[in-house]
């Protein structure tokens, strides 16, 4: 079956994935899933994907990478981006697994990570250890304790904010611009601010019921 | 030897007219009022101007628009007053910023006068798909919009952000960073993540 993408996608006989028009003369991953519809922008984005698992990425329907995100991963990382969701100019990080649901927005300039320090790497020699390693590689920093990060269905995340390791973003929740989030943030909260606090709750809105109608009023096909 | 003249960085800012050997080729909008001495250095200002007003921007006198961006959706208006200077900032209005005289807006900040996206967790669900490549955008769901007011005489500092519906009052400093969301009254300095109030500027 061949699949019908949001942009032209080439493959050549050794199975190459090239973007058409592309830019860049980069390569999309062939450890990849994607679903139809999906719109990949530029395999720029993807200079610095080195995973090696099998289904390292995924992209469900009609999601997209719009503008310069960095899809960013170790050999050990997977990041599944689900249907509908925009990735605007966004930095994935992942060395473990990053989760992200249907219909998310992350905005320009955020961030999401798996990796970060952890008191194992506070020691100025095993710093410069990692950076010797990366260094003598492909200059990727393999952190040894990621620590996966979910993101629930219907998550809006602000311009130039940061989701750090181990944070689930439950359901529904928005997070305001330029908010670094440490810890768990709870289902239709809003939160924003530094140090970050939740602002209010929204009503959970979002029923499958409304699902299925926004799906019948805003697809081209029902247009 | 350069060419003196191939160094000028600026160009008159006048409706219609494109700039001779400009790097991008925008078109710069007609529905534009401009004062004298105004002067802005790419097309790329108007990358996202859309508005479709029959004035949609108005520019003082002496004013510098430098690496910015001037976003309007079909109903935005942005005005700027006089000897203001614009750098390597993003303004962008779906209903209107106005931009007082004196001002000065520094590196990397943003302006805008609204959410860009509904906050209504249905809503918002019905927007990613209308967004899609799979959606229609015709159809998008409403979002809120609220004009955004920088009064004469404000400095904004680096990578700071105003947010909808702010009005900033004369004479008022906004520290680099800052996210404003609330009325800012004249003659204060403000800082932090939200926007709070740290001194006047005789303090």
């Amino acid at each position: 079956m061949i699949k019908i993408f949001a942009q032209d996608i080439e493959q050549d006989g050794e199975g190459n994935l090239r973007v058409a028009y592309d830019w860049y003369n980069g390569l999309l991953p062939q450890n990849m899933i994607a679903e139809e519809q999906v719109y990949f922008d530029t395999s720029y984005s993807f200079t610095s994907f080195y995973s090696e698992k099998a289904e390292a990425l995924s992209f469900g329907f009609a999601s997209g990478n719009y503008g310069r995100s960095n899809i960013i991963t170790g050999k050990k990382g997977t990041i599944r981006v689900g249907q509908f969701t925009i990735l605007e100019a966004t930095n994935l990080i992942s060395n473990k697994e990053i989760i992200i649901g249907d219909h998310c927005m992350l905005s320009w300039g955020s961030v999401v990570t798996d990796s970060w320090i952890t008191p194992s790497i506070l020691p100025v020699a095993a710093r410069r250890r990692m950076l010797d390693a990366a260094a003598s590689s492909n200059r990727h920093i393999e952190f040894d304790q990621p620590r996966p990060v979910i993101i629930e269905d219907n998550v809006w995340v602000g311009f130039d904010s940061v989701i750090m390791p181990g944070v689930r973003l439950g359901r529904g929740c928005v997070v305001g611009c330029k908010t670094i989030i440490h810890e768990d943030v709870p289902p239709y909260a809003i939160i924003a601010g530094s140090p970050p606090r939740i602002i209010k709750f929204l009503e959970p809105t979002d029923t499958e019921e409304q699902k299925r109608m926004a799906l019948e009023t805003h697809l081209k096909e029902f247009a | 030897m350069p060419n003196a003249k191939s160094q000028l960085q600026y160009h008159l800012l006048q409706p219609g007219k494109p700039i001779e050997g400009d790097w991008c080729h925008f078109p710069i909008p007609s529905n534009i009022e401009v004062g004298e001495s105004s002067v802005f250095d790419t097309s790329f200002c108007f990358k996202q101007y859309f508005s479709k007003l029959p004035l949609g921007l108005k520019v003082g006198k002496n004013v510098t628009i430098k690496s910015s961006v001037l976003a309007t959706e079909d109903n935005g208006y942005i005005e700027i007053g006089d000897n203001t200077i614009i750098s390597n900032a993003s303004i962008a209005a779906y209903n209107k910023i106005i931009i007082g005289s004196y001002v000065y807006i520094a590196g990397g900040v943003n302006i805008v006068d609204t959410d860009f996206h509904p906050i209504d967790p249905a809503s918002r669900l019905a927007d990613t798909i209308a967004l899609s490549p799979a959606g229609d955008k015709s159809s998008r769901p409403l979002f809120q919009s609220k004009p955004v007011v920088i009064e004469d005489d404000v400095w904004i500092g680096f990578n700071a952000t105003i947010l909808k519906g702010v009005k900033i009052g004369r004479g008022s400093i906004i520290q680099p960073g800052s996210v404003v969301s609330k009325d800012i009254p004249a003659g204060s300095v403000v800082a932090g993540n939200p926007a709070q109030i740290t001194g006047g500027p005789n303090d």
